[in-house]
């Protein structure tokens, strides 16, 4: 790379890398494939020329968005991890409260995990979670709802109040 | 408390500077990226320089919409235009420009009623020959959405109607339809065909939606890409017309077509210069 794409390449990954590990964690629950697919992403993203970018929210929403491709991608690809599925988030979880939420959000779909972290830790709106995965806005709400009301009871359940 | 957790979850320390090694690696191995973006510069020119003939030798669409007769749709029409061109089979075809609304035109008929809200694109169509357009010169004119199969939503099925005038040997054409602006987050493409139906003359790409000409066509089949405001989507309306249209077909229709929005994002969220670039004909 020449010094300025460097610059763009280091810029980009400090701003956006852990975003798209994140949402790689939540889609595939598999550190390495989350890391693999992080950086496939930056991979791609500098052997093309750079996308034109009408916002900072344009640009995340790009970063976002071809990372829940790759997560897709990588599934497809996937051969194994049914027994490693469970090793992902929950590394991570260092009290009972954390672990029993890890659980629960890993007991939900890919796309449904994907819908609670974009809303709740991206602070993305219904309408801008919706476009980036393809779904409605009434079934991202839904969604939210039933996910959250599930959470909720399975939690207290278990002894653990959602704040 | 999500935020707590996932909070924790950052990238290993040592991971960038393995990517940056990898990007390295691959460049070295290929062409680099400012002898690209030389390219990239180049086709933009060599587009611009186009789009500035197509402006010089045609009517505006403005000027087009009003020798037309729809003084209301011109007042749409103002600006610069989009004047991208193709030219396959001895005809060349300019997207003077497209607008999408309601109540733009002053001629309603019954489509308004149905589908108030509506796209209308001007064409200029001529003969590479310098012949003038006769009656003989039976174009079609289609849009065709990306992911969605050029059998089932075309000009036919969405409503579609034109009306048309040769002036000084090239043929203007106004088409409209039901309103695609609620797809603006994809590729969009005007077809411009000898033929009936588009799928004669066109294909669709089963893993991206992208639509290319069949190159074994009979006929002139050009496809003209182009980009609406993207933000202008609107994906609960798309979906709307697509299970209009799908049920408006055949039962046996079930590959219709399905809403691909966040399919191909990296595709959509290029440059839509390079998607004009990507377009380029040689304008004598």
């Amino acid at each position: 790379m020449n010094d300025e794409e460097r610059a763009y390449f280091s810029a980009a990954w400090d701003k956006y890398a852990d975003a798209v590990f994140r949402l790689g964690m939540v889609w595939l629950n598999n550190r390495a494939d989350a890391e693999d697919m992080t950086a496939d992403l930056f991979v791609k993203l500098m052997q093309r020329p750079r996308p034109a970018f009408e916002s900072d929210e344009h640009e995340k929403a790009f970063f976002i968005r071809s990372a829940i491709n790759l997560c897709k991608d990588s599934l497809r690809k996937r051969k194994r991890r049914r027994a490693e599925e469970n090793e992902g988030l929950k590394e991570y979880a260092s009290s009972a409260e954390e672990i029993g939420l890890a659980e629960e959000i890993l007991a939900l779909p890919p796309r449904y995990r994907a819908v609670i972290y974009l809303h709740y830790c991206q602070g993305y709106k219904t309408a801008e979670v919706a476009k980036m995965l393809g779904l409605r806005e009434g079934t991202v709400r839904s969604q939210l709802a039933r996910g959250r009301e599930n959470l909720r009871r399975r939690l207290e359940e278990g002894g653990v109040k959602l704040v | 408390m999500y935020n707590e957790l996932f909070e924790k979850m950052t990238v290993d320390d040592g991971l960038k500077k393995k990517v940056e090694e990898r990007i390295d690696a691959k460049m070295k191995s290929k062409k680099p990226l400012i002898f690209k973006a030389a390219l990239l510069a180049a086709c933009m020119a060599l587009a611009l320089s186009a789009a500035a003939f197509a402006a010089y030798r045609y009517l505006s669409a403005e000027g087009a919409v009003r020798e037309l007769g729809d003084a209301k749709l011109a007042e749409s029409f103002k600006g610069e235009g989009m004047n991208i061109s193709a030219e396959d089979g001895g005809y060349r075809a300019t997207l003077l420009d497209v607008r999408s609304g309601s109540e733009l035109s002053g001629f309603a008929d019954s489509a308004d009623e149905l589908s108030p809200e509506r796209t209308y694109a001007v064409l200029a169509l001529e003969r590479t020959d310098g012949a003038e357009m006769t009656d003989a010169d039976d174009l079609m004119v289609s849009p065709l959405i990306s992911g969605l199969n050029p059998q089932y939503f075309n000009v036919f099925t969405l409503g579609g109607s034109s009306v048309r005038k040769t002036i000084d040997g090239v043929e203007y054409r106004i088409v409209d339809c039901d309103s695609i602006e609620c797809f603006a987050d994809r590729p969009l493409y005007m077809a411009v065909y000898e033929g009936m139906t588009p799928n004669s003359a066109y294909v669709m790409d089963g893993e991206s939606g992208l639509i290319s000409p069949k190159p074994d066509c009979e006929g002139a089949n050009m496809l003209i890409r182009f980009a609406l405001d993207p933000q202008k989507a609107d994906h609960d309306k798309a979906q709307a017309l697509i299970d209009r249209v799908n049920e408006e077909m055949s039962p046996e229709s079930t590959d219709g077509g399905s809403l691909r929005v966040a399919d191909a994002p990296e595709e959509y969220s290029e440059s839509e210069n390079e998607a004009a670039a990507s377009q380029l004909i040689v304008v004598e």
